[in-house]
């Protein structure tokens, strides 16, 4: 009877304690939301800051003098650096937790849509912002206004901005896209390795797809594959205006050179990030490789990549993986100027140190000597200050054959206009990207495939007007 | 005295009110209240970000027009026929092969085991699995076939929009066959053995017994097991969203309708839009649910 009564009190317990975890997971919002992720969050925060230095800040914070704390949820290691800087110079504990991209809109809008008070400095990807700043986790960084206007490369500055101009985050990097290619290779086909004249090698997509014949009679390949161009998808142009979408020559003309890489095999065939691309920055790769293992393929025909079209972080992958091609490269401007990816940082709206993050904001985006430290540390990554990119102007960069890589990357990136960019970019990019596909691979006419991406734009935003 | 109609605890009628609070919380938290958020949320026009604004039918009206749903939906269709007609056929054949009385199979139990094998594996595993073997250039089943002669050039199983369907069928019906042939056969087990041996004593042949005696008294389970295959196969989204993660054409041509909603509500951010497609595709297998459930039980009453 005892055993009986003792096991019924068990279960109920159990069940009493599963619905007490059931209601500490859903954060409802609510005055007293704060307390219960602060239970939540130091356990969370340990199992998901795995690497060491993460551990060493933790024990740092216990030297904090002020008392003050951030915690920052960011998207790559980069902030870590800054934060242990900006703790040695004043003091300010900060922890620093990394969250995987794909991951992060959701952890950020679950706990700031329930006004958690947990997080001081966010983070996001252009591509992101828009939605953050709609949902108001960004505070208002008006403060900052006059000086990173002043100080700021101008696209970052607005892309910073939210709908109404009221400025919300700042990065501390500017991600301009280039050409990168092989300057001994340029020498050999084209008799010269000159940026400039490289330049007017890749200026429209007409004149790529003539530069790409004469490298394939040299023996070589223009690309590594087809939708290496994509960051050119847009053209130049805006994809929607005042709600209309916008399907100018330009961009038809990327989607025909799209077409004739393919068709003409003027291109490698090894996607970006598969082992045959890391494999081509230092020497030969195997044609066709595809995603393969490069083990699986030998005995294929052995060819060279001439060229890399990447946003400025992609100039670093290559001169990481070029091993004995290191300094062959060079950088030039391809058909239009635009940016790829980079992070910003803002302030929580309901952070309860909105002054000491909106300070780590400026320590970050708006102080020379950060900028400085950061250009050097991160070894080549191009800094969004402009007194910075000034004074750095004449540094000649080993990696890329003594060029000037920040001369070359402050101009790209004083060309971009950010008002061409909006929300929708990155969809209908990927259509247009599949309609291109769907011609490479003869599923479509050119009419159908058009067809088709007009189809897939008015059913998924039905807001945006076609004009066929 | 206020004895019996007394309320609060110490009324022995409500104590049950108390015993089944635990699951009446967890229920009504985590099943009907979602349920009714997304009703809500399907007249809206809420991103995930915004505050909804009420938009009426908009949402509903514009499911109809929405040529990328009904394609889906239309893939949806074709996997699920690929899928319906070998796990059922499968099923049913096994079914036979084991209640005959006169093949006398043994070890029933091992292959019920066995069948049903496939169904414990992790779907990301199975899609992994399945990519890897119909891996257009270095897949063991394009190997085994030209290694035999069978084809000349590898097949490109996975990137041919009907053969990628068809293989996501098949996947589909190897998972889930022998789920439905345990029950099949429980039915079977089920009907009085007296019927089949007075069938045989009269001499009826395997198929007549079948057709006579079998068919007729599996019925119920057979409509069981449809109706939950057809809800199962409408909603079919693991293996296509696994298999063709990454690959935008292939992702569309086995786009199923849940694979739909889910790129609507947290691709494109249109909540509210997808809450709307979840209520249509509800309706859509509701009413599919009752003609299977008519047509099934229409013959009986014959």
């Amino acid at each position: 009877m005892k055993i009986k009564k003792l096991l019924a009190m068990t279960l109920a317990g159990v069940m009493t304690l599963s619905l007490a975890a059931c209601g500490n997971g859903k954060t409802d919002s609510g005055s007293n939301t704060a307390d219960t992720n602060k239970a939540d969050t130091p356990a969370a925060s340990s199992t998901t800051v795995s690497d060491a230095p993460a551990d060493g800040e933790i024990s740092d914070r216990d030297k904090a003098v002020n008392g003050e704390s951030l915690v920052i949820w960011t998207l790559a290691d980069d902030l870590k650096q800054f934060a242990q800087r900006y703790t040695d110079q004043t003091g300010v504990d900060i922890q620093v937790e990394v969250i995987a991209p794909a991951d992060y809109p959701t952890k950020l809008t679950s706990a700031l849509g329930a006004k958690s008070k947990e997080v001081d400095v966010i983070v996001g990807e252009p591509q992101m912002l828009l939605n953050f700043f709609e949902a108001g986790f960004f505070s208002d960084l008006s403060a900052l206004d006059a000086d990173a206007k002043e100080q700021i490369v101008d696209y970052v500055y607005e892309a910073g901005k939210d709908e109404n101009g009221v400025l919300r985050a700042l990065s501390y990097q500017v991600t301009p896209g280039a050409i990168i290619y092989r300057r001994d290779l340029a020498k050999e086909i084209f008799g010269t390795d000159d940026p400039d004249k490289m330049s007017a090698k890749f200026k429209d997509f007409d004149t790529i797809l003539k530069t790409a014949e004469e490298v394939k009679d040299a023996g070589y390949r223009i690309f590594s594959d087809s939708g290496n161009l994509r960051w050119y998808a847009n053209a130049g142009s805006a994809w929607v205006e005042d709600g209309v979408l916008q399907v100018s020559d330009a961009k038809l003309g990327y989607m025909d050179a799209a077409v004739k890489l393919y068709e003409d095999e003027l291109v490698a065939f090894a996607p970006e990030w598969s082992a045959a691309w890391y494999a081509s920055m230092a020497g030969e790769l195997p044609l066709n490789a595809g995603w393969s293992d490069l083990a699986e393929v030998s005995g294929e025909d052995m060819t060279q990549v001439f060229s890399y079209s990447l946003p400025s972080w992609g100039a670093l992958i290559v001169r990481d993986n070029a091993k004995d091609n290191k300094g062959k490269f060079g950088i030039c401007s391809g058909p239009c100027s635009y940016f790829g990816g980079g992070t910003f940082i803002g302030v929580s709206e309901y952070s309860e140190h909105k002054d000491t993050a909106a300070d780590f904001v400026r320590f970050c985006t708006l102080n020379q000597d950060t900028a400085q430290w950061w250009l050097e540390t991160s070894n080549g990554d191009v800094v969004s200050n402009k007194a910075v990119l000034e004074a750095n102007k004449d540094f000649e960069n080993e990696s890329f054959g003594n060029q000037k890589t920040y001369e070359f990357y402050t101009k790209e990136a004083q060309n971009i206009d950010y008002s061409i960019v909006t929300k929708y970019d990155d969809t209908i990019g990927q259509f247009w990207g599949s309609s291109i596909e769907a011609i490479q691979k003869g599923d479509m006419t050119r009419e159908e495939a058009i067809e088709d991406f007009y189809m897939q734009v008015e059913m998924t935003f039905p807001e945006i007007t076609v004009n066929r | 005295m206020k004895n019996k109609k007394s309320r609060g605890i110490k009324n022995r009628d409500n104590l049950g009110w108390i015993f089944i609070a635990p699951f009446l919380v967890v229920f009504l938290t985590f099943s009907i209240y979602p349920v009714l958020r997304t009703l809500y949320l399907s007249f809206t026009d809420y991103t995930g970000f915004n505050q909804p604004t009420w938009t009426g039918l908009e949402n509903y009206a514009r499911v109809f027009k929405d040529k990328l749903f009904w394609e889906a939906f239309g893939n949806t269709l074709k996997i699920w026929g690929v899928n319906i007609v070998l796990q059922l056929g499968i099923a049913f054949l096994l079914t036979i092969v084991f209640s005959d009385i006169k093949y006398r199979m043994c070890g029933l139990s091992v292959f019920r085991a066995l069948f049903y094998l496939p169904n414990l594996i992790a779907a990301t595993s199975v899609a992994f699995l399945f990519k890897t073997l119909l891996d257009w250039k270095f897949g063991s089943v394009n190997q085994l076939l030209t290694g035999m002669g069978v084809v000349d050039a590898p097949i490109d199983w996975l990137g041919t929009p009907a053969l990628l369907r068809t293989v996501v069928g098949v996947i589909g019906a190897w998972m889930w066959f022998g789920n439905s042939f345990i029950m099949l056969m429980a039915g079977v087990q089920g009907i009085n053995g007296d019927y089949f041996e007075a069938a045989a004593i009269d001499g009826a042949g395997r198929w007549k017994i079948f057709g006579s005696i079998t068919l007729p008294l599996l019925r119920p389970i057979l409509l069981y097991v449809a109706i939950t295959s057809l809800i199962g196969g409408l909603q079919i989204f693991d293996i296509p969203y696994l298999i063709s993660l990454g690959q935008a054409k292939m992702t569309r041509s086995v786009n199923t309708a849940v694979m739909h909603l889910y790129n609507m509500a947290f691709k494109n951010r249109q909540i509210g839009y997808a809450g709307s497609l979840a209520f249509i595709l509800f309706f859509i297998i509701a009413i599919c649910s009752v003609i299977v459930y008519r047509l099934m039980y229409a013959k009986e009453v014959d």
